[in-house]
């Protein structure tokens, strides 16, 4: 969630090594919420650090340490030496203390190499700590709301992310003969290495037992803490999160899915409904490897559900301080939706529709023109930022690409859609045929008849995709995924056209007006009034034609829960509706006598 | 490196550590020979190339990539080059174009550039044994009814008679008495879906008492 903050910190952290020693002051109200995250971390009071964390924590830096004010108040919150000398020299505490201190660094000031090597030695401390504490298996030194434990991991990864993306700016001013860090950068080689990032998030999850408890939670044999500890059960259950986004930041889609083969999506409350942040993450970074892997419809629907999601919920996460994140990725969200059904067209839920119609209409049709460079646009505002893993030694003249692994992913994107680039022309064609000569195909398409064979070929190949029904992200069965079902006979093409048709209720109450007055018609209560069964989408083969509808009820569409019943009825007064009303009432108790 | 050693490798922080490199290599060169197949192996590698440039060896590249090939139709190939520098591409450009010419199903163009692949002469199973090379990509496609004909006709794919297929049996083909190289192909499936949903779209919509009584409650108390 966090990977959409500016940062171009290069500023060196030598001037503040040349500072005078002065005993730090620490305000008092500072002073009593240290005291008081010692003690409650000591008791392992969970909702205590909760509100210290989630609200006091907040309110401080608000209050203290919004922006540097002089020479001496440069905006920190006072430096981890102050407080060991002042507050306590317990360890845990000085580690999250750290913790906090760095990511209000991050989020606020402009990190220094000194603030990025002491971010890192301390999330090392922090985890190093977290593995051998599961590793032994009794308890967790350290007991968090799930929250933080969130936020730790989340942020690790992305102070990663800028690390490399710090370091590949350093590297590339280097190479322009400007003034840089690299002699810093140069000295400190183990700083964020990859290997070592992903080789902690790899043992925090082996340790914890965290796949073990969620491929069987009620395993007689329970050996592991995810079984014991909720706050193991969270490092490992994130750690997992947080592992299938660094495999996306390296494009390594395969693996990214692999990491997330036993997530509880089955479950009635999966563990990632916790944290709101997590469960946009995950269905985010796992539409977008549906996506890299062409498999449309399971991109589409893993997007279109967390997009609902979020729609219902919106009012309950505007307190959180990741509102603004969470609005961004739903604007990403989309983009990749609308590259998606692009590319694969697929019935979308009314409420998406209408928000593709009034938030992107003019990408919407520029995409359906099938434009290159709207791909791009979207795909690069959209798409997570990609890290270099690694620097070549040798770094040849202007053989270094400081975004490599960004264009990487973005050439080999834009080379699929070109492929996929003929598929919709030949299959509008079709659509109007139930069967016709390849001869006069061809002919439409403007190729002869042997391009065209190849041609049917490839949309062949093309509209089937693997579609996952149940069980690991990965799974799936390769199915048809297109309008148009067609085979070939001799010199015939033998086409089945399913036309997806809304049911009637799906249709919005605004068209249903605009129907109403268009042709004049009030709707008048009547006996004769239809009503349709739930609504649910249908193949159906010929086109169906929405009826005049007449005092027409609409069940709105919802998942899951007890399907609830309105009614919208234009009525020329009220007093002809409960005449009506009353009528009906009577019929029914004479039709049940 | 037995599968079990390998997926230990896999699954601890060994995975990210240089040392792993060698083995990973190893398990490729006897994919190459043996024809099995391991795509997370392969993709482990190639994710170490990424984590150590220094030790990429474009060789060992090359033959994922042909491995990743013969997954066709799966999304292998894709999958590996999103792990692979741009800086490499054009040196692979000769399986990089034979991985799009299979992709958009330009399969006579792609039996003619797989002559000048090398690398394709060490990878076994690519040429099947004791049948033509284009059945072995051709069946995955053929998997997925790429060409049927109703029963009793002729198999409308020239290039695939031409080849003496091998989908009979186990697709549920089976070839014609008069001419030896045509398949019959099942159709079935095609056309019992048209009848399932032509069935299914005529069937009355039907509301149950409670449904009208539960509308009206609501519409009442509105």
């Amino acid at each position: 969630m966090a990977d959409d903050r500016s940062d171009d910190g290069n500023r060196s952290g030598a001037s503040d090594i040349d500072l005078p020693q002065r005993q730090v002051v620490i305000p008092d109200a500072v002073d009593h919420f240290l005291g008081k995250l010692k003690d409650s971390l000591e008791t392992r009071n969970i909702p205590d650090i909760n509100k210290l964390y989630e609200e006091d924590f907040n309110k401080l830096s608000e209050k203290h340490y919004k922006a540097p004010r002089n020479k001496h108040e440069d905006g920190r919150w006072p430096a981890a030496d102050a407080v060991r000398d002042q507050i306590s020299d317990h360890p845990l505490f000085l580690i999250l203390y750290k913790e906090l201190y760095y990511r209000h660094v991050y989020s606020r000031l402009q990190p220094t190499f000194e603030d990025r090597r002491g971010s890192w030695e301390n999330y090392c401390k922090l985890i190093e700590l977290l593995i051998s504490d599961l590793e032994e298996g009794d308890e967790l030194t350290v007991a968090l709301p799930p929250q933080w434990i969130w936020d730790i991991l989340d942020e690790f990864v992305y102070h990663y992310q800028t690390y490399c993306n710090f370091r590949n700016k350093t590297i590339n001013l280097e190479a322009k003969n400007q003034k840089s860090d690299i002699l810093l950068l140069r000295a400190n080689p183990n700083v964020f290495e990859t290997p070592a990032v992903l080789s902690y998030l790899q043992q925090l999850i082996n340790a914890s037992k965290i796949e073990e408890f969620l491929k069987n939670p009620d395993s007689e044999n329970k050996k592991g803490l995810a079984y014991k500890d909720p706050s193991a059960r969270l490092f490992g259950y994130y750690g997992l999160m947080q592992m299938l986004r660094m495999h996306s930041l390296l494009g390594d889609y395969h693996s990214a899915m692999q990491t997330i083969d036993h997530i509880d999506f089955h479950q009635e409350v999966p563990l990632f409904y916790k944290i709101p942040a997590c469960h946009v993450s995950l269905h985010y970074y796992m539409g977008f490897a549906y996506l890299m892997m062409r498999r449309y419809k399971d991109a589409i629907r893993t997007f279109a559900d967390v997009i609902v999601w979020l729609s219902k919920t919106s009012g309950v996460n505007q307190s959180s301080y990741q509102y603004d994140q969470m609005r961004k990725k739903e604007e990403q969200m989309y983009s990749l939706l609308l590259i998606c059904t692009a590319l694969c067209p697929q019935p979308l839920d009314e409420s998406i529709n209408k928000q593709i119609g009034d938030r992107f209409p003019e990408k919407h049709a520029r995409l359906q023109r099938g434009e290159a460079n709207c791909f791009e646009e979207l795909f690069s505002y959209a798409c997570p930022k990609f890290v270099s893993a690694a620097v070549p030694s040798d770094l040849g003249e202007g053989t270094f690409k400081f975004n490599e692994a960004h264009e990487r992913q973005l050439h080999l994107f834009l080379q699929d859609v070109k492929q996929q680039h003929l598929l919709p022309r030949i299959s509008s064609y079709m659509k109007l045929y139930t069967s016709l000569q390849t001869s006069k195909l061809a002919q439409l398409c403007e190729m002869d008849e042997e391009g065209l064979r190849d041609q049917l070929m490839c949309v062949m190949n093309k509209t089937r995709q693997q579609v996952r029904q149940k069980g690991r992200p990965l799974d799936g069965e390769r199915e048809l995924c297109s309008e148009v079902e067609f085979y070939l006979d001799g010199d015939m093409v033998h086409i089945n056209a399913q036309k997806t048709e809304l049911a009637h209720s799906d249709i919005s109450t605004k068209e249903k007006r605009h129907r109403h007055n268009r042709s004049g018609v009030r709707a008048k209560f009547g006996a004769s009034m239809r009503i349709r069964a739930p609504p649910r989408r249908r193949l159906r083969r010929r086109p169906w034609r929405a009826p005049r509808a007449r005092g027409s009820v609409a069940e709105p569409r919802r998942s899951g829960g007890p399907a609830r019943v309105c009614a919208r009825a234009a009525f020329s007064s009220p007093d002809v509706f409960m005449e009506q009303i009353s009528k009906f009432q009577d019929l029914i108790q004479k039709m049940e006598k | 490196m037995s599968p079990e050693e390998m997926g230990k490798l896999l699954s601890g922080k060994e995975r990210y550590s240089a040392d792993s490199v060698a083995p990973l290599e190893a398990c490729l060169e006897d994919q190459l020979k043996t024809g099995s197949y391991s795509l997370d192996a392969n993709l482990a590698l190639l994710k170490l190339y990424l984590l150590f440039p220094d030790m990429t060896n474009k060789e060992i590249v090359e033959g994922i990539l042909l491995k990743a090939l013969m997954a066709f139709p799966a999304t292998d190939f894709s999958l590996c080059m999103y792990l692979i520098p741009e800086k490499f591409h054009e040196e692979l450009k000769s399986v990089t174009e034979l991985a799009s010419e299979l992709e958009l199903a330009k399969f006579k163009s792609f039996w003619k550039k797989t002559e000048s692949v090398e690398g394709l002469k060490k990878a076994a199973g690519f040429q099947m044994a004791g049948c033509h090379p284009q059945l072995h990509c051709r069946r995955h496609l053929l998997d997925v009814p790429l060409c049927q004909e109703r029963p009793g006709r002729r198999l409308a794919e020239p290039a695939c008679r031409r080849a003496g297929c091998d989908g009979e049996g186990d697709q549920g083909w089976s070839r014609t008495k008069d001419d030896k190289n045509t398949l019959i192909v099942n159709t079935e499936k095609f056309e019992s879906k048209r009848l399932a949903e032509a069935k299914a779209s005529q069937e009355p919509k039907r509301i149950g008492m409670d449904q009208y009584r539960k509308l009206f409650a609501a519409a009442t108390s509105a």
